[in-house]
């Protein structure tokens, strides 16, 4: 259901839990969720709480990763995740899955298009909890340009794909661009995070 | 004994976080060394020609997965 391993799994239990303990309003949102695993994790972690004003959005394409834009992002030259077809995974399958786990309900968004396409509609929303797992510059950026300033000081902004050098870029561009200083919490051996100061 | 309200939360975390990795199984079948010789004709030697290749053991079932 998931390929992010434990301690990344670890991880997103611990920033809801902080994020929870410390009253840090607003949703949780995964970009990039293959057959949904983490956020039906986060849904089951508000369920747990007895948490019923904050929604997970699920933003995919739902049809793989893109094909690269090599021209307007140099960095995603030569990735070819856009021809494993086992990264396209159907909403309809993401849906049954959480309904697998008793948690598909109205406090689960889903959010189906390309980030490009769908994200900047999302601009104004308050975040809590943002985990960009798309692995592209393209798609890394795209998230992080539409979906950071809505995140709220003491939120979460985790980055499942550090290891991948274009993502990697686009979050170096990004924080230098914005003059991010918090500083980088490692996961794993490729799972990174920050807390939003205020 | 007294259990904490906060246990049954998070056994209920735990166990879906394991769940979704996929570090949990469904039903399953126990299996017991047979002891004794089969008593079936020829199945002792089918036994030692499937075994042959590894280190495996005669067993049977004696709890079935439901």
């Amino acid at each position: 259901m998931t390929m992010i391993g434990r301690r990344r799994m670890d991880n997103i239990e611990q920033c809801i839990r902080r994020v929870l303990d410390d009253g840090v309003p607003g949703d949780l949102l995964e970009a990039g969720v293959w057959r949904g695993g983490a956020t039906i994790f986060m849904r089951g972690i508000l369920r747990a709480f007895g948490i019923t004003d904050r929604k997970v959005y699920v933003a995919d394409s739902f049809e793989g990763v893109p094909a690269p834009d090599a021209h307007r992002y140099p960095a995603d030259e030569g990735i070819t995740l856009h021809l494993w077809p086992g990264l396209a995974v159907s909403v309809d399958e993401v849906r049954a899955n959480f309904a697998r786990f008793g948690l598909l309900d109205d406090q689960v968004e889903f959010v189906e298009g390309w980030f490009k396409d769908t994200l900047p509609a999302l601009r104004d929303h308050r975040w809590a909890v943002v985990r960009l797992d798309g692995d592209l510059y393209e798609s890394t950026y795209d998230a992080l340009e539409n979906l950071y300033d809505g995140l709220v000081a003491g939120g979460w902004l985790i980055v499942d794909d550090y290891e991948i050098d274009a993502c990697r870029r686009a979050v170096t561009d990004f924080r230098e661009r914005r003059n991010i200083a918090e500083p980088i919490i490692e996961i794993d051996w490729t799972g990174i995070c920050w807390q939003k100061s205020g | 004994m007294h259990q904490s309200v906060d246990e049954p939360r998070d056994a209920y975390i735990d166990l879906l976080k394991r769940t979704l990795l996929g570090q949990t199984v469904g039903p399953t079948t126990l299996l017991r060394p047979v002891e004794g010789q089969p008593d079936v004709e020829g199945r002792r030697a089918r036994l030692a020609r499937a075994l042959a290749p590894s280190p495996g053991v005669p067993a049977e079932p004696y709890r079935r997965g439901r």
